[in-house]
């Protein structure tokens, strides 16, 4: 095979650290319903954390998340619901030092899941300079909680 | 393209560049401000305007639809619909239905079949403002969400866009910049030369006190009502600024005005003693410990100097070059005690006398990095080459608390560089000390004017700084019994007669085998 020149890979690097949005595939999620609720209720703040009690303990309703900036409308259960509209904009939503994989995931979450690309989200997670570690996380073969390329 | 509002394509944001018509409509916002812009400002109204320019074309594309997407609208089925913010997408209403979240009170949720064969769902009939930036959509908000969206771009990529902007708009001669503010120069307040020469006149009065443009505009006459104050102040400031009379002596982000001719001609004079021609040297011949050597010394000219944001008093040892200058050394040491400009080469501060409370007018010469203003205490507490003194921050930066060690005077065998028939030694001789020093940096100068004449020859004959570091050496060396010589002595004798930096010192005995290290700062000739 052919190695990579360095230029190149860096060019590569850079132009998918640039060009490639990323968001979470929920049809990913859809078919780790269990995983699901657990992870979304450890994105809940203490608030509610204490609110909803226990994972599974409460009647799953769906309903209406319009997105801010285009009024789409998306039918999401209520407890990402809770997450998305009020526990990602609470202090200390994406802390220092979470692991990268969720730093991405909650702050594609407080943007309403929409499409990013790794340069804002190294800026969104505080990881700038660290595009291409990000970039071989999400663009790998193996998908992390749902994040894919668009 | 901007995809959306919040999140402006990253292509569009680096290909970003002004054209033809944003110079007109910034010409026009000016005119109709009637005053100067920050760089930001500018900015900001120009992303604004391509901004909407790119939704206009946008807009244009979708005329074959019924009705522009808008979150406030209600629609019916059947209704065909343009989404401008989702890349230009368009749509059909297949169906209606009531809208399932309390959040947002009642509302409808239209079903879209879009072109390109996926359904996708809206909200409708959002009666109260629920999305955060519901007038975007193109509904009469009272907002400017284009401006927001233009505030944000800029919170995003300040330095891009200033820096593209900027060096732009420094090519458009029509507009003049000034302080980081900006104005179409054909819109300036005229000032005349007959209020140049009231400026003039109001300086000379002021008793080598330079005033603001805003004191300058009264003595002069021309306050006039408030909201017309920044294009006068920044009309003068122009005017002042093309007038070789006037010098800005501000620190950053003040301007104060005086007059180049009350400038102190010793200021000149003084470059002369301090100016300081770099000789090369080879980083490598420097060992750590010479490194450390030469920090210790805090020489204004000394290279790769990393300090920590410093605070409060500092103190240093004068050098022969700074006494016979008056000056104190600006380093990297001393910067946080006295004013820096961003435009001005000199700022104008008082030095407090701290013995004796007196004030007296100093001068902060940036690029040539010294203080002016220190021979008339120098003078009066007989000060000497290697004197302590502290500088401590007066109560803002346009002042400095100066303080010189005063003991009683007392009698010593110094070290004294003597001059005679162009022939330069050194001596041990009884001298009156009266301040407090550092044993190692004193040297004594009978005659400062034979030192000058000295300097002049060495310079003219072309004598390097090798040979003058060989002659003070071997002359150092004969004034103690072992012939071991410290580096600071060393660095303050051959300041005396060529100013040169600790490092080019070192870097020569460092890499002549003729010297020996013998630690301890203490070198000796080698046997």
């Amino acid at each position: 095979m052919k190695p990579v020149i360095g230029n190149q890979h860096r060019e590569n690097i850079e132009i998918g650290a640039e060009e490639t949005l990323f968001h979470i595939d929920f049809s990913w999620w859809a078919l780790r319903e269990d995983e699901y609720n657990t992870y979304f209720h450890s994105l809940l703040c203490d608030k509610h954390q204490n609110e909803f009690n226990y994972v599974g303990d409460h009647e799953r309703n769906l309903i209406d998340w319009v997105n801010p900036h285009t009024g789409e409308v998306f039918l999401i259960d209520s407890v990402e619901y809770i997450v998305r509209t009020h526990c990602s904009i609470q202090e200390g939503y994406i802390p220092e030092g979470m692991a990268m994989v969720d730093s991405v995931f909650r702050a594609l979450l407080a943007h309403g899941n929409q499409p990013l690309t790794i340069k804002k989200l190294a800026y969104l997670i505080g990881r700038v300079g660290q595009e291409s570690t990000i970039l071989r996380m999400l663009g790998g073969r193996k998908v992390y909680k749902g994040l894919r390329p668009v | 393209m901007i995809q959306n509002n919040n999140s402006p394509d990253i292509d569009w944001i680096e290909s970003f560049a002004l054209q033809s018509d944003d110079y007109d409509h910034l010409i026009h916002l000016l005119l109709e401000a009637g005053t100067p812009w920050s760089t930001a400002e500018i900015v900001v109204a120009l992303l604004e305007h391509q901004l909407l320019r790119e939704q206009e074309k946008s807009v244009n594309e979708c005329e074959d639809w019924d009705e522009v997407y808008s979150p406030d609208k209600t629609y019916t089925s059947g209704q065909t619909i343009h989404f401008p913010l989702l890349g230009g997408l368009n749509g059909e209403v297949i169906s209606i239905r009531n809208g399932e979240n309390p959040d947002y009170g009642e509302y409808k949720v239209v079903q879209i079949l879009c072109e390109d064969d996926t359904t996708r769902e809206f909200a409708c009939g959002l009666e109260n403002n629920y999305l955060t930036h519901s007038s975007e959509f193109g509904s009469n908000g009272r907002s400017n969400p284009l401006r927001e969206t233009a505030q944000q771009i800029l919170k995003d990529h300040p330095r891009l866009f200033e820096d593209k902007i900027e060096s732009e708009l420094l090519e458009y001669n029509d507009l003049v910049r000034l302080s980081g503010y900006w104005f179409p120069v054909d819109l300036l307040v005229d000032i005349n030369t007959g209020y140049l020469n009231l400026a003039e006149a109001a300086l000379d009065l002021a008793d080598g006190r330079p005033l603001s443009t805003k004191d300058l505009l009264q003595e002069i006459g021309m306050m006039t009502r408030e909201n017309e104050e920044a294009l006068l102040v920044f009309s003068l400031n122009y005017a002042l600024q093309r007038d070789e009379r006037f010098e800005d002596v501000g620190p950053s982000g003040q301007v104060l005005w005086f007059l180049t001719a009350m400038k102190p001609r010793d200021i000149v004079v003084s470059e002369n003693y301090l100016a300081c021609d770099p000789v090369g040297y080879l980083q490598e011949s420097l060992t750590e410990d010479m490194k450390s050597l030469a920090l210790k010394l805090c020489d204004e000219f000394s290279e790769n100097i990393e300090t920590q944001d410093k605070e409060g008093p500092v103190e240093v040892v004068l050098t022969y070059p700074h006494l016979r200058a008056g000056t104190l050394p600006l380093s990297a040491h001393t910067a946080h005690l006295f004013p820096s400009a961003l435009v001005s080469p000199r700022v104008r501060i008082t030095l407090i006398d701290a013995l004796s409370g007196q004030s007296l007018p100093g001068w902060v010469a940036l690029k040539e990095r010294f203080v002016w203003g220190m021979a008339p205490l120098y003078k009066k507490y007989d000060v000497i080459t290697g004197a302590r003194i502290t500088i401590t921050p007066g109560t803002d930066l346009s002042e400095s608390v100066v303080s010189i060690e005063r003991r009683n005077p007392i009698k010593d065998w110094v070290r004294t560089l003597l001059i005679e028939d162009e022939r330069y030694y050194l001596e041990l001789r009884k001298c009156s000390i009266s301040v407090g020093c550092v044993e190692e940096n004193i040297v004594n100068v009978e005659d400062m004017s034979d030192v000058d004449a000295l300097c002049e020859d060495l310079l003219h004959n072309g004598v390097t700084l090798e040979n003058i570091i060989e002659r003070m050496f071997r002359e150092l060396a004969k004034l103690t019994p072992q012939g071991n010589v410290h580096t600071y002595t060393l660095y303050s004798v051959v300041n005396v007669v060529r100013r040169t930096p600790p490092e080019s010192i070192l870097a020569e005995l460092g890499s002549n085998l003729a010297y020996l290290y013998v630690g301890d700062a203490y070198w000796r000739h080698a046997a």
